[in-house]
């Protein structure tokens, strides 16, 4: 049984509390802390002794605000002490005066908002081809907010002994959280010991969320002289810590008198929040992957991040490009309707790009996913069938229940985004290393910076070296995460762990291999290689001679079945045909793509998560974000495996393939034009009532 | 004793213990700190999501809600007792081939609610561990794997059991 943040710190440790904004946006104009009991301690932003900003992953945040408040619960003072409802007296005893501005709450995320970053790619002419356009189609898609819903909340223990500070936190990135502590309690990094205990599936929010929270807890210890545990609860941690951004994106295609795409304009909005991020990768994944799987001849994409007034947002799995996926997968589906042809053969037709390059090889690896998942689902012959029913019907209320329908998608998780540093760079942190160790008995330890979060990384390198060094897997361990004792890897993903991290473990085992046969043990080998590498390597610069050849792809069919009565959509079924090179161990992926996969259903139909957008002086949490055991619709996951090339990341796949397969079904079972996720029972009632 | 204080006698992983606390505290903090069973987690607080899993007189009850002051003599089984007590032996066998969980979090919760419906059926279907599983979250998603596990773990069992009676 793993011990998880929550269940660890010493008994002597004082509990650490955050006081929080109760207004949305303004100005303090007055802080009066009570006068606390002995062992008690407080902080403010004043306190502060470096950097009061933490950054992560072109992300940033304040530890506390200082006079500025950007959203309801910001954290304003942090309070320890030994008991816990002392600390709420507290903080209830606080006293806080402020001058209360009105947020800007557009409903359109188009604007006017301030713009923060602005990313723009183009290839051909696109104004002169819809000049010349027979027909151009629009369409506006909306992706909602989404909860992390990780199982361990968010925590740190922090303990200060006068010299150095022991941090022992939940955190995929041990290296970077050192990083954001040592800059903002002004220490060197050999002062500060980061030891990362295993996480839950944190859908890639333990990253600023987890530095923010280590922070704190690390001031508190710094002014309290003794080791403090911050804990989030669920409620807490619902609703202060950031969530991925909304997006809004509109799509244009100019169609030609075949009704084949001659140029495509993409406008993307991304919320960037009350603290936009100045590089966002997620941003950036989207501009690149916004006509998805296609080729066309002229291509237009902006992409922008807006300056709200909502919450802060923060990484989250396969974020950006998910969206992007989204719009241009619906997008192309009415762009089937037109041509009046099948999903399948109109993505067939258009991967390959215009009919004269149809022989050229762009994309097999997807024609191959697409073919398979069309034969596995009985696509072809239900998607024939349902429309035949959709035509005979005139409206839903005529409608012999019930209401099905089935959609495919096909989309590719970029080799470039997973190699890069997780959505963006640290300058100071440019190289990834792993080391092995041989010790006396033939026993093999592996040290590396990836911690355990439930995706098998740690099981797959015990794999993976056993079979290169002929070694029983029970006599090779993975070195509990210490940054005293591993070398930076750089944080975890399954991506980053596959793509970066394996190479560098067979490296090592080769060379360990080699030495074996003329040194003894204990023998300890390295490998290390630059990002600088990796991306000049790995990127793409002109996408239109993109082949995707190192891209992991997936296929996605979804049927559904729309409740009569309470409009609930049921997903009856999920067929995900993947390829992502050699895979190994099978099993475990397999295990990692069907929980995936059954997160993705569940960001597709359950409730999305509010914050403050109209109304809120309240956020709302919810909890109705996972589905239960009872829920799990059928799901079948196959695997293409590719004799050549090395396994790529595919833990973002469901991610990107289900949302859209899922909109198109539920499309096909109602008639109607559904232009959003989550698909609840309130949009598609607003889609009846229009 | 103080005013706010009462005295509490139950049966913990079969073992009496007597407690002093403030009536209205959380069985999940009582197995947590004055405990120290860690195994009992904390998901959500609200009783939704099942890591907090313990048996209470033998049925599954989320220890979130329960109150101090309804724990006076009642029989308590928490997962460190499901695993190491004699009298789970048997149930223990149909946990031991989950592989299923990912990273864990949900498991003891988990492996909570199956021993609840183990003790009742020892060979359920899928429907029947799917209902058992409907108080628990999994943010994995691994339900189907242990679903799967326990069906085989149980059509091991019945084969087993088939050859012994055939050798006898």
């Amino acid at each position: 049984m793993h011990n998880f943040i929550h269940d660890i710190g010493p008994k002597r440790a004082l509990r650490g509390i955050v006081y929080r904004s109760p207004f949305r946006k303004g100005k303090v104009t007055g802080l009066g802390v009570p006068a606390l009991p002995k062992g008690y301690s407080c902080v403010q932003a004043r306190d502060i002794p470096g950097s009061s900003i933490l950054s992560c992953a072109g992300y940033s945040l304040p530890v506390l605000a200082k006079s500025e408040v950007r959203y309801l619960g910001e954290p304003l003072i942090l309070f320890c002490g030994p008991d816990p409802e002392v600390l709420a007296e507290i903080c209830a005893a606080v006293e806080l005066s402020f001058e209360e501005e009105s947020p800007v709450e557009y409903k359109d995320l188009s604007g006017p908002y301030r713009e923060g970053q602005i990313i723009n790619v183009a290839h051909g002419d696109v104004d002169l081809a819809f000049s010349l356009a027979d027909q151009i189609v629009e369409g506006e898609y909306r992706t909602a907010r989404q909860e992390h819903f990780y199982p361990d909340t968010q925590g740190a223990v922090a303990d200060w002994d006068g010299k150095n500070l022991s941090l022992y936190a939940a955190t995929q990135d041990p290296f970077g959280m050192r990083s954001a502590i040592c800059r903002c309690l002004d220490l060197a990094p050999r002062k500060v010991r980061v030891v990362a205990v295993p996480i839950g599936n944190s859908m890639e929010g333990k990253l600023l969320s987890s530095f923010l929270v280590a922070a704190q807890a690390s001031l508190l210890s710094s002014i309290a002289a003794k080791p403090v545990v911050l804990l989030f609860n669920r409620e807490e941690d619902l609703l202060f810590s950031p969530k991925s951004p909304e997006f809004l994106i509109r799509q244009q295609t100019a169609l030609d008198r075949e009704g084949g795409a001659i140029a495509v304009r993409v406008q993307i909005f991304m919320d960037g929040g009350c603290y936009p991020p100045k590089d966002c990768e997620a941003l950036r994944q989207a501009v690149h992957s916004a006509w998805g799987a296609y080729r066309v001849p002229n291509l237009e994409i902006t992409g922008r991040t807006q300056v709200t007034d909502f919450p802060p947002i923060g990484s989250f799995r396969a974020s950006g490009r998910a969206q992007a996926i989204f719009a241009a997968e619906l997008h192309s589906s009415r762009l089937e309707e037109i041509a009046q042809l099948d999903p399948y053969t109109w993505k067939k037709e258009n991967l390959v790009g215009r009919k004269e390059e149809r022989n050229k090889r762009p994309g097999h690896m997807a024609l191959a996913v697409l073919e398979e998942a069309t034969r596995i689902s009985d696509f072809t012959r239900k998607y024939s069938a349902y429309s035949a029913v959709k035509k005979r019907r005139r409206t839903i209320d005529q409608a012999a229940y019930p209401l099905r329908g089935i959609g495919m998608s096909l989309a590719s998780q970029d080799a470039e985004g997973t190699r890069e540093c997780l959505h963006g760079i640290d300058e100071t942190r440019n190289t990834c290393t792993l080391k092995l160790v041989l010790e006396r008995g033939k026993r093999v330890r592996i040290f590396t910076s990836f911690v355990d979060c439930g995706m098998g990384i740690h099981a797959l390198f015990i794999q993976r070296a056993a079979k290169l060094l002929d070694l029983d897997p029970s006599k090779i361990s993975v070195q509990p995460v210490d940054t005293r004792v591993v070398p930076d890897t750089g944080p975890t993903t399954l991506a980053r762990a596959v793509t970066v991290g394996l190479p560098l473990l067979e490296q090592c085992c080769r060379n360990l291999q080699k030495r074996r046969k003329t040194a003894a043990a204990p023998i300890e080998v390295r490998r290390s290689v630059s990002l600088d590498t990796l991306l000049v390597s790995g990127r793409r610069k002109d996408k239109s001679k993109d082949d995707g050849a190192e891209s992991a792809w997936v296929a996605t069919v979804v049927e559904v079945e729309l409740d009569p009565v309470s409009l609930q959509s049921i997903c009856r079924g999920v067929w995900l045909v993947v390829e992502a090179g050699t895979i190994a161990p099978r099993k475990t992926a397999l295990q990692i793509l069907e929980g995936e996969t059954l997160r993705a259903v569940g960001s597709s139909q359950l409730q999305e998560y509010r914050g403050t957008i109209s109304d809120g002086r309240k956020l709302c949490a919810n909890t109705d974000l996972i589905p239960g055991a009872e829920q799990v619709p059928e799901i079948q996951v196959h695997l293409l495996e590719t004799q050549e090339g090395p396994m790529k990341g595919y833990e973002q796949l469901p991610h990107l393939g289900v949302p859209p397969a899922y909109a198109a079904a539920v499309c096909q079972a109602t008639g109607f034009y559904v232009d959003q996720v989550p698909i609840t029972a309130e949009v598609i009632q607003q889609c009846l009532e229009m | 004793m103080p005013g706010n204080v009462i005295k509490l006698r139950f049966t913990l992983n079969e073992k009496p213990v007597v407690l002093q606390c403030h009536p209205g505290t959380r069985l999940l903090d009582i197995l947590r700190y004055d405990f120290d069973l860690k195994g009992t987690r904390e998901g959500c607080s609200q009783g939704e999501c099942g890591a907090c899993l313990v048996l209470m007189n033998g049925l599954a009850v989320n220890a979130c809600l329960i109150p101090a002051f309804a724990l006076a003599d009642s029989e308590i089984l928490t997962i460190e007792g499901i695993l190491s007590l004699k009298s789970f032996a048997d149930i223990r066998k149909s946990f031991a081939d989950i592989q299923a969980y990912r990273c864990g979090f949900c498991s003891s919760g988990m492996q909570v609610a199956l021993a609840a419906l183990l003790l009742t059926n020892r060979e359920p279907n899928a429907e029947q561990i799917r209902q058992a599983l409907s108080g628990n979250l999994c943010a994995c998603g691994s339900y189907n794997g242990v679903v799967e596990a326990v069906l085989q773990s149980s059509s091991r069992k019945r084969r087993y059991g088939r050859k012994r009676s055939q050798r006898s």
